[in-house]
């Protein structure tokens, strides 16, 4: 105990069924709810949840997170492969996840071809959508989409101007997805 | 047998403990910044070093399990842990010591909640004196509950001997080399399963359970150590956050 906290290890025995609902980071054998983790054990009264708080989460992707990745390809025709490089909210990954953007869910409009909205080397901000690798990631809210990108023809970081990306010194548009939260925004 | 006896008349053993005491204990956690958890333990003379990685992806890919994580060990004594330089390249002993000790920790983990990825276990011995399967182990699941896995329970492990016809708790090198049979166990002591049993030697039935309910006493005393130093570690990581 400490300042009337409790910290808690795997194993500790913190309750039984009938009297909490279980949250997160604990288990439940035999009718007795057990901690699962290293943490703070936090008793909700009002709902009667019982938590083990954790010192850190997981780095590991779960249903609905975002992650910043980059498209490694190779460019299918209907998908690709994206690299996994960080999950936002939760701690720096130690190594790489893999996860697959697929044609039905990078954009609203129709596509042709996958190539129309993403390119080999584009950062991409994307949400989970299923639990295990390789992820199968989504971008077709309006805040999700490409965040940094170059110019296919000089390699140039490429701008967004009216909502569109823009090559600064080719002075052409580029017909991608792109997010709301582009890295590079127009002055 | 050597010349010098291994227990004296007053029935102290060559580093002056009794037949039921464990050797000093020391664990420590969070010790590598690039791991997701860690933990070093000082075991007497043992020095051991664990490293915990994941769950992450499997590497290669068709190590992947679709319904569970895998777990994978890799125990190595550095070539100046022993007297004599022992080779660096992975020996029978290790690589036998290295299932063992993973098959040790895997009941202890909920490995079907991270399907298809792998929890790499790495155990560097720095100084070997005995027990040191048992130190691994104990010190991995220090490692574990640091990087945040969820576990049933912590495991916590130690070996008895039968040395000069008698049980002795904690076993020294010496002990062992000379000694007449050893036995390494592991348990989950607040669960009171036993997921590590192994014996070298010969033992009678009652040496046996004289030797099984002192080793189950020398489990309870290294969990004490084990949860002691987890809640120091956290105590010490909640403060620092506050001053933050």
């Amino acid at each position: 105990m400490m300042n009337g906290i409790k910290v808690t290890i795997p194993g500790d025995q913190i309750g039984v069924e009938e009297e909490f609902m279980p949250g997160s980071g604990v288990y439940i054998e035999n009718g007795k709810i057990y901690s699962s983790k290293l943490g703070l054990l936090v008793i909700d009264n009002k709902n009667k949840k019982i938590n083990v708080e954790e010192k850190t989460r997981l780095a590991i992707p779960e249903v609905g997170d975002l992650i910043e990745g980059i498209v490694i390809g190779p460019m299918r025709e209907d998908s690709t492969v994206v690299e996994i490089i960080k999950i936002l909210n939760k701690k720096d990954l130690r190594g790489k996840f893999t996860g697959i953007l697929h044609i039905s869910q990078i954009s609203r409009g129709r596509l042709s071809t996958i190539l129309s909205a993403v390119s080999l080397g584009d950062w991409i901000l994307a949400k989970v959508i299923t639990s295990w690798p390789p992820y199968q990631l989504s971008t077709l809210e309006n805040d999700l989409g490409i965040i940094y990108s170059t110019c296919p023809k000089c390699g140039k970081e490429l701008i967004l101007k009216k909502e569109r990306l823009y090559c600064d010194k080719d002075k052409i548009f580029i017909r991608k997805k792109v997010s709301s939260k582009y890295l590079i925004k127009e002055d | 047998m050597g010349i010098r006896k291994l227990i004296s008349e007053d029935g102290l053993r060559i580093d002056g403990r009794r037949l039921d005491e464990i050797r000093p204990i020391r664990f420590k956690i969070g010790v590598l910044k690039n791991a997701d958890g860690s933990a070093y333990v000082e075991w007497g003379k043992t020095k051991i070093l664990v490293g915990v990685y994941g769950p992450r992806e499997a590497h290669p890919k068709h190590l992947a399990v679709p319904d569970r994580c895998i777990v994978q060990a890799r125990y190595h004594m550095a070539p100046f842990s022993v007297e004599e330089r022992k080779s660096p390249a992975p020996s029978r002993r290790e690589i036998e010591l290295s299932k063992v000790i993973r098959e040790a920790l895997e009941p202890a983990i909920f490995v079907e909640m991270f399907p298809r990825t792998t929890i790499d276990i790495f155990a560097e011995v720095l100084q070997a004196d005995g027990s040191t399967r048992c130190a691994t182990i104990s010190a991995a699941s220090l490692a574990l509950a640091d990087a945040g896995i969820p576990m049933r329970d912590l495991v916590s492990s130690i070996a008895v001997a039968k040395v000069e016809d008698q049980i002795v708790l904690d076993v020294k090198d010496e002990e062992d080399k000379h000694g007449s049979a050893d036995m390494p166990i592991a348990i989950m002591p607040s669960k009171n399963v036993i997921t590590l049993i192994q014996m070298d030697g010969m033992l009678t039935y009652e040496e046996f359970k004289k030797a099984f309910e002192l080793a189950k006493k020398g489990c309870m005393e290294v969990y004490k150590k084990q949860r002691e130093t987890l809640e120091s570690y956290f105590k010490e990581i909640k403060v620092g956050l506050e001053n933050v």
